[in-house]
């Protein structure tokens, strides 16, 4: 669960970073076919890294507040195969969420040009906006691992045998 | 009349009800009656059978919550600081929600098979105390959403 997270998150932080820099250009300097290949998946790859981070970081914060060994890891390994079967299509209502923008404020772009010339600034914007819009994604994935991990609960809580506790007398 | 929007909106509004009116009919009506009328050993498994169809109810009504409302705002089709609010109140309902039946759930659930006991009434509280939390925020949570669609502010005005 830890690596699996750890990989989300350098999957994440390279893609978005090579989204917004630009890199494919110097891979396809030094491989033109894997760098034509990287510039055409790299922003999938940056949905995809930012949801499943979302969604890991829901399962292991449902995670913390579940108490009993057998079924925190039972609900863990259900929500994580679940969050893998939904990932294409959390990834891409998330993605479109991600797009909006906000109804006020929230624009940097002026104030980046403004402070470090035209050049760098937009260079940074962009590198912003593809940071942000992970973020974005990752925050809407987080209640969805959550939920997962919530329903993952609910099954192997209702699978358990009911044990009885002794014989119930009403007055 | 019938579009995709109003059965996403339906559904949304009918989670919230359903999560709602099971905590609050769980803790106001079934609780106090269960206390009148039946013995300890009585209550406790009643109870403890309750918590596991309630947490059942209540987890699948979030669940519907947070798909519906991902849906809601697609259709809204803005992001504005009510909305963020919201969500973060959301991913706290979730947390609670998960505490109370997947940690003091599972806790009245394995120490009431050995009978009643003075720890379970000390959960059993707690219990109840959550429930009434999270009861509490889905209604701050349902305010704000009048708010993103019927306030002054409203997203909706925004953009047109």
């Amino acid at each position: 669960m830890r690596w699996l997270t750890i990989l989300a998150i350098a999957l994440g932080a390279i893609t978005t970073l090579s989204y917004g820099t630009g890199a494919h250009i110097a891979v396809r300097f030094l491989n033109p076919v894997f760098g034509a290949w990287w510039n055409a998946n790299e922003f999938a790859m940056v949905e995809c890294s930012a949801v499943a981070f979302g969604m890991l970081l829901g399962i292991r914060l449902g995670a913390r507040l579940v108490d009993g060994l057998s079924l925190k890891s039972n609900s863990m390994i259900a929500a994580v195969i679940a969050g893998a079967l939904a990932l294409p299509i959390v990834a891409r209502l998330g993605a479109e969420v991600a797009r909006y923008r906000f109804t006020r404020g929230a624009s940097a772009n002026a104030w980046l040009i403004d402070r470090f010339g035209y050049d760098v600034g937009m260079f940074l914007d962009k590198l912003l906006n593809a940071g942000v819009y992970s973020m974005k994604i990752a925050a809407i994935a987080l209640p969805v691992g959550m939920i997962l991990f919530g329903l993952a609960i609910v099954i192997f809580m209702t699978a358990a045998p009911d044990t009885d506790p002794g014989p119930a007398i009403s007055k | 009349m019938l579009s995709l929007r109003l059965v996403v909106l339906f559904l949304h509004v009918a989670a919230v009800i359903v999560a709602l009116g099971s905590s609050l009919f769980s803790t106001f009506a079934l609780a106090p009656v269960l206390a009148e009328e039946l013995d300890p050993p009585a209550r406790l498994r009643v109870a403890r059978r309750v918590i596991r169809r309630l947490g059942t109810i209540v987890l699948t009504s979030l669940a519907v919550l947070v798909l519906t409302g991902i849906l809601n705002v697609l259709f809204v089709g803005g992001v504005s600081i009510l909305l963020l609010i919201k969500l973060v109140l959301v991913v706290v309902v979730i947390g609670l929600a998960l505490y109370q039946y997947g940690n003091i759930g599972v806790q009245i659930w394995r120490l009431s098979a050995a009978g009643p006991s003075p720890e379970i009434a000390i959960l059993q509280a707690r219990f109840r105390r959550i429930g009434l939390t999270v009861g509490s925020i889905v209604l701050l949570i349902v305010y704000l959403s009048l708010g993103l669609t019927r306030g002054p502010e409203a997203i909706v005005a925004a953009i047109r």
